[in-house]
């Protein structure tokens, strides 16, 4: 995918809102390109904004231990 | 803007309510690479439990967020929370701080994971025992819900009706745009479009107000 393609893509590609091949492709192009990915941490910031904060209640911590099994 | 002398560990102490400013503006620092995760995901990745542990102080809140803004469920989007941080753990060697933060790694990885539910039967059963809502009514919800700050509100309400619904399905509800159009009965290409202005807008004044 070249460069243009793939900034297009750029916007669906943070909403997750593409196919797996799709998203393959712009992944690919990502990892060879800075300018999309920067352009990629902004539409991340906006993600991230969308999404709110809940804390997460006390019991998940200790799960998350016994999954992972260290001391 | 004041909200940066405030210290990281109020925010990381997660007493939500302080304020959605802090949020945003912890958003908007999402784009400056971070030091500080390169060296949890080295611990990370020599088994220290402690690095896993400040990452799910730091980013838990967030993670769980995104995922409960899919799911709509509090167990559902715990057991996101946990399945995120095991995935970190098993494979830290994914996460490139050359190549973002370790928050939006590990959102990318909740959000993943979240529509992954969603798509499957169990999610779909739960969620078949809520009344159906209008789109409308949903993306309008989501606009207003409590841990959503002003500003991003003001963000979303700038743009297009249909830019903010297309957006909403597919952030929100977890589908592809080729699923949004068929949803709304639109051209792909109009949700494509849709989608690209209206993500291109609110990431200007996202980050226009993180200059101010
Ligand atoms: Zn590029």
């Amino acid at each position: 995918m070249n460069h243009d393609a793939a900034l297009e893509l750029l916007p669906l590609f943070s909403l997750h809102a593409l196919d797996e091949a799709g998203a393959r492709a712009v992944e690919v192009h990502v990892a060879v390109c800075p300018v999309c990915r920067s352009e990629l941490a902004g539409y991340a910031a906006v993600t991230e904004a969308l999404s709110g904060e809940l804390e997460p209640g006390p019991e998940v911590w200790p799960s998350i231990v016994a999954r992972i099994g260290v001391v | 803007m004041i909200i940066e002398t405030i210290p990281a560990r109020e925010a990381e102490a997660g007493l939500g309510a302080i304020s959605s400013m802090i949020d945003v503006q912890r958003s908007a620092l999402l784009t400056v690479p971070n030091p500080r995760d390169a060296e949890l995901a080295a611990g990370v990745g020599s088994r220290d439990r402690t690095s896993l542990e400040l990452a799910f102080k730091e980013h838990g809140a967030a993670v769980k967020g995104v995922a409960w803004r899919v799911l709509k469920d509090e167990n559902l989007a715990e057991d996101i929370v946990q399945e995120t941080f095991v995935t970190f753990w098993d494979s830290p060697d994914k996460y490139d701080s050359s190549r973002g933060t370790l928050r939006t790694f590990l959102l990318t990885i909740a959000h993943r994971k979240s529509v992954d539910v969603v798509r499957s039967e169990v999610a779909r059963t739960r969620r078949e025992q809520r009344p159906p809502d209008p789109i409308h009514h949903d993306v309008e919800e989501e606009v207003w819900s409590r841990d959503l700050s002003d500003t991003v509100r003001n963000a979303l309400m700038e743009l297009a009706e249909g830019e903010r619904e297309a957006i909403a399905l597919a952030y929100y509800g977890g589908l592809s745009y080729v699923q949004v159009a068929e949803r709304l009965g639109l051209p792909e290409g109009t949700v494509k479009s849709r989608i690209r202005a209206g993500m291109k807008k609110l990431s200007r004044s996202l980050s226009g107000a993180e200059s101010e």
